[in-house]
């Protein structure tokens, strides 16, 4: 299974740094492997939606995931993004596999998402959306201390390590999945024990901070300023200074979509997924996000993962893409060798299955 | 086992059973007309148990013959008027063909209350969320209770239908129990009544148009179904279920402002029985029914200090959603993005 | 012509972030302010005390709480009344108990004590969403008015079942009891009005607030960008919880003096709370306290216009009203689901074009 796939990302890569030159860019930096996914397979009842995918996402490259509607494309991002957990299958980012976390969590490890249909929060402008974009950077004074202060005695002092906000699934919630069943996480209920005692210490840096939010003058606005100014630069980059105070709700549809790259990438993203980012948009409109693809790709050296129906962009901008269809994985390679894949011409020109 | 035993020679643990049964039936009935409305339209209806109230009042007000709004009209014109015609009645009370005239006369009113209600407040709502249209019938509710007194007065009213009073003798003497004839009859009706709609619902046109309408809005219009028609009918057939839900309590316990509090009794049933599923809701009000009267008979009197139906069926809706919050009939919803 | 600015000349970010971004508000603001902190009290009798002002404050503490909850973080709960209750029994075993503490300290304790109840009976809104919440908060509500009028520890066992607020002193004035002079209790409500109104306004606009609106808006969106659901849901039920509790202690204790569970805070009041944050505009502090103020003073609106001007027998009058509010509620959700402080701000944005609006 894995030597073939090995060997021809090692021939993307020499060739990708080829085509860079061809073009007259810099060469960009493809770095090792971020995410590995391993055997994926994830059932709705009796529908098996993804049937024992693999495939790997390598830093700052851009990875297309093409198929035909219902192949299951939406659901691998659902997974990668922790909103699904798989039956079976393992994932593993930054080297390290993944545990089941909840999509909040997935998403403070650096990991951010867009929407096939526009989920953007629509009570708010523009310049909010963007925002709440920057909630995984912003904490209070007194959970920063805190989680210095863990940093700080990790290994000294036992029980510290507990605190820790970042390490661990929430242990609240934990207990109540625990109590109220039916979700499979996997519970140690030594460690939730101690968890949970350990868990005043954040309750009462949690209130001093909302202290600190309501008296606003200070830190809290201080903190505002710093992040918007953050904004504002990503709100420059994708030009849509001009609508910064409209509520989203009254956004034409290409710049909503605009709107919500803006969400994504104001968290910083290591690896930024995209679902369909250019579905219903004319051909102009799929010119600019092409471009704010690229751009995003370049300049901040962000790793993209997109799920797109236009064959056309797809091999314009993907360095490698891979193919699923009826939920396996059918192609997996460079723009140029999945248009050779007999499968893959198969299952777009709709050769029969049986 | 031996404790379970006991339980089951016990004839008070089985009066408080039947009783519970029997009241259960009575919340069943109210959430029953909460689930019409919400599958069809997707709509919460909290003004539910107002209607009911609403419906009993009207009814009571055709069987006393009493002029609606009398109240308002003798200030105004300085009258002393309060009643159109006199009610004819024999030595049992009232006569039954006047009894079902006065009903039909109610349910027309019901009807053409629906009518209004779907185009000054449903229409103008189409497509909004949910929860919108939620606190829109909470308005509702606070409308109809003021018009419901302004026409027919804020006392306590009785009502007779001639519906049997007092225990059955059959029962006591076969079993022991007490149990009351009209809780009988609550149970009777309420069986009618479910049939009657399950026919309706399957093997009628209008019944496939609900459930296609119940499905999917939009794919319901594009194949020619009016909505407004549907609404107004199934608003039309909750407020005849809200009617005999109204009957059957104001017979028990008087028509009064309490019965539309009594009625909200049906959102724990439903949440129980799920908000889309008709057995649900008779099934969710026999165990509320039961539940609560037992509760408050072996635990509720005895360690708390008793009155505990005030909410023991709000608080085992709430502990039952936490462990499933599709209900009992639900389906299980699959979240996506 | 006078109201506007004449461009865009904010030079920071932080002129930016401005409350009153225009010169003519922030005067009108402190203009008001002032007046109510300094000239009414001079005026005040018992009657603008009992029947307009205090009932404003209160009710408009006890909006803003639900407003945060359901306007801001877009969870529908039934049971201010039942927090309420919380907030008013608390206060009185505070004030019983310890007898030395003062009446701010109780206040903002009861607040507090309401907030951990809340919590309690918001860790199901993990789970259950929408009006199955709303149905679920009702058992909040119609718990913890049985508990409060069954357990006697509540209302320290008195035979009557009630709990009255003992006489407390603050710097050497009456504030609870029959001799407190109206001024008093005007200013320490107005003043709790004022400070946990400017909180409430901080704590919606900065990261707190943009999680409730998140969630609210679109809670799995909320979630795969990065909050935790269950940390802003509970946020908002104890920060609400906080403020309904408090309006509670100060309903018990500065306004009526005595309370007894079932007749003071029936369901009742949770409704005309959630009335007053519809009418008067879902996530909006403003629209809290017009809200509050339309639907505390309706009563004697009525009172005043139809029975004592026109003469209308007071039956009717109070039918006409729960007709009147009931259809207001459906005009508003139909013709501006956001209140009247949209209303309001649409009115601003006219103003501040005219006479010129191309």
């Amino acid at each position: 299974m894995s030597t073939p796939e090995v060997a021809a990302a090692a021939e993307t890569d020499s060739e990708y740094a080829h085509k860079e030159i061809d073009h007259g860019l810099n060469p960009r930096r493809i770095g090792d492997v971020i995410m590995d996914i391993r055997n994926i397979t994830m059932r709705f009842g009796g529908v098996t939606a993804i049937k024992d995918v693999s495939f790997d996402i390598r830093e700052g490259e851009i990875r297309a995931i093409i198929g035909p509607n219902g192949a299951g494309k939406s659901s691998m991002l659902n997974v990668i993004n922790g909103f699904y957990h798989p039956q079976e299958g393992e994932i593993w980012f930054h080297g390290q596999k993944r545990a089941n976390l909840k999509p909040y969590q997935i998403a403070k490890q650096g990991i951010a998402r867009t929407f096939q249909n526009i989920a953007l929060f629509r009570g708010m402008s523009t310049l909010d959306n963007i925002m709440t974009g920057r909630l995984t950077k912003m904490r209070g004074p007194a959970m920063t201390w805190l989680n210095e202060f863990v940093a700080r005695t990790r290994g000294k002092v036992g029980w510290a390590d507990s605190l820790s906000r970042d390490a661990d699934v929430d242990a609240v919630e934990q207990a109540m999945d625990f109590a109220f069943s039916g979700d499979n996480f996997d519970i140690d209920l030594t460690s939730l024990a101690t968890r949970l005692i350990t868990w005043g210490p954040r309750v009462i840096a949690g209130t001093v901070d909302l202290s600190v939010e309501a008296i606003y003058f200070g830190h809290a606005e201080r903190q505002e300023i710093e992040h918007r100014e953050k904004v504002e630069h990503i709100i420059d980059f994708l030009e849509i200074q001009a609508i910064r105070k409209t509520p989203v709700g009254r956004l034409p549809y290409g710049l909503q979509k605009r709107v919500e790259l803006g969400r994504a990438l104001a968290a910083e993203p290591k690896l930024l997924l995209l679902d369909e980012p250019m579905a219903g948009m004319n051909v102009e409109e799929k010119q600019d996000m092409c471009r704010f693809i690229l751009d995003v790709n370049d300049e901040f050296g962000t790793t993209i993962a997109l799920i797109e129906h236009d064959m056309g962009v797809v091999m314009d901008i993907a360095d490698r893409v891979v193919v699923l269809d009826y939920g396996s994985k059918i192609g997996d390679g460079t723009p140029d060798e999945v248009r050779a894949n007999k499968a893959v011409i198969d299952a777009y020109l709709g050769v029969s299955h049986d | 086992m031996e404790f379970l035993f006991g339980f089951l020679t016990d004839p008070f643990f089985w009066e408080v059973v039947v009783s519970g049964l029997l009241a259960g039936v009575m919340y069943s009935l109210v959430a029953l007309g909460f689930v019409l409305i919400f599958k069809a339209s997707g709509i919460f209806n909290f003004a539910q148990g107002v209607l009911a109230l609403f419906a009993a009042l009207t009814l009571v007000g055709f069987l006393g013959g009493q002029l609606p709004f009398s109240h308002v009209i003798n200030w105004i014109l300085g009258t002393e008027w309060h009643h159109w015609y006199e009610p004819p009645s024999d030595e049992d009370g009232a006569p039954l063909w006047f009894v079902l005239l006065s009903i039909a006369l109610t349910t027309g009113v019901m009807i053409g209350m629906a009518w209004v209600i779907v185009r000054v407040v449903l229409r103008p709502l189409v497509n909004q969320e949910g929860i919108i249209l939620f606190m829109a019938t909470i308005g509702l509710a606070f409308v109809l209770e003021g018009i419901g007194d302004l026409m027919w007065g804020a006392n306590v009213k009785v009502l007779d239908v001639g519906l049997p009073n007092g225990p059955s003798d059959w029962i006591i003497d076969t079993t022991g129990m007490f149990v009351e004839k009209l809780e009988i009859s609550a149970a009777v009706v309420a069986i009618i009544l479910v049939t009657a709609l399950t026919l309706f619902s399957q093997y009628t046109k209008m019944g496939r148009a609900l459930r296609a309408v119940a499905d999917d809005h939009q794919a319901a219009l594009s194949v020619g179904i009016s909505l407004e028609t549907i609404w107004w009918i199934v608003w039309s057939v909750a407020g005849i279920v809200a009617l005999v839900a109204g009957i059957m309590w104001g017979a028990k316990s008087g028509v009064q402002f309490s019965l539309s509090l009594i009625a909200l009794k049906a959102l724990p049933v439903l949440m129980l029985g799920g908000f889309t599923s008709i057995p649900g809701a008779i099934v969710g009000g026999l165990i509320i029914g039961m539940g609560e009267k037992l509760f408050d008979f072996y635990i509720g009197v005895e360690y708390l200090g008793g009155a505990t139906e005030n909410w023991f069926a709000y608080v085992l809706a709430l502990l039952f959603l936490l462990f499933r919050p599709q209900g009992l009939f639900g389906e299980k919803i699959i979240e996506r993005v | 012509m006078l109201y506007r600015e004449a461009g865009e000349f904010k030079t920071s970010y932080q002129a930016d972030l401005a409350t009153f971004p225009i010169r003519a508000d922030l005067w009108a603001f402190w203009i008001t302010i002032a007046a109510a902190f300094l000239v009414v009290p001079w005026f005040v009798n018992d009657y603008w005390e009992q029947a307009i002002f205090l009932p404003f404050f209160i009710y408009g503490l006890a909006a803003l709480g639900l407003n945060i909850l359901t306007g801001y973080c877009g969870q529908v709960s039934l049971g201010t009344g039942g927090f309420m209750a919380v907030g008013a029994y608390a206060a009185y075993k505070l004030m019983t108990s310890f007898t030395g503490l003062d009446m701010i300290s109780i206040t903002i304790l009861s607040g507090l004590i309401t907030a951990g109840v809340g919590i309690l009976f918001g860790l199901p809104s993990l789970r259950i969403k929408g009006f199955y919440l709303a149905v679920a908060t009702l058992a909040a509500q119609f718990f913890l008015i049985w508990m409060f009028n069954k357990w006697g520890w509540f209302y320290n066992y008195s035979a009557s079942g009630q709990i009255s607020a003992p006489e407390r002193t603050m710097f050497g004035v009456a504030i609870t009891g029959a001799e407190t002079h109206p001024a008093v209790t005007y200013l320490f409500c107005l003043s709790f009005l004022f400070v946990f109104a400017w909180v409430a306004r901080n704590l919606v606009r900065g990261r707190v607030g943009r999680s409730w609106m998140a969630i609210r808006d679109m809670d799995i969106a909320a979630e795969i960008i990065g909050v935790n659901p269950l940390m802003a849901k509970l946020t908002a039920f104890a920060v609400s919880s906080f403020y309904i509790g408090m309006s509670g202690a100060l309903y018990f204790a500065l306004w009526k003096g005595a309370a007894e569970g079932t007749e003071a805070f029936p369901i009742n009041v949770s409704f005309n709370v959630l009335f007053m944050i519809i009418l008067g505009g879902l996530g909006s502090i403003l629209g809290s306290l017009i809200g509050a103020a339309f639907i505390s003073l309706l009563p004697v609106i009525f009172k005043v216009l139809l029975v004592e001007a026109l003469g209308w027998p007071t039956d009717i009058a109070q039918h006409t009203q729960i007709i009147f509010v009931g259809a207001l509620i459906i005009v508003f959700l139909i013709a501006e689901p956001h209140g009247i402080a949209a209303l309001w701000r649409t009115a601003k944005e006219k103003l501040r074009l005219w006479p010129f609006p191309h």
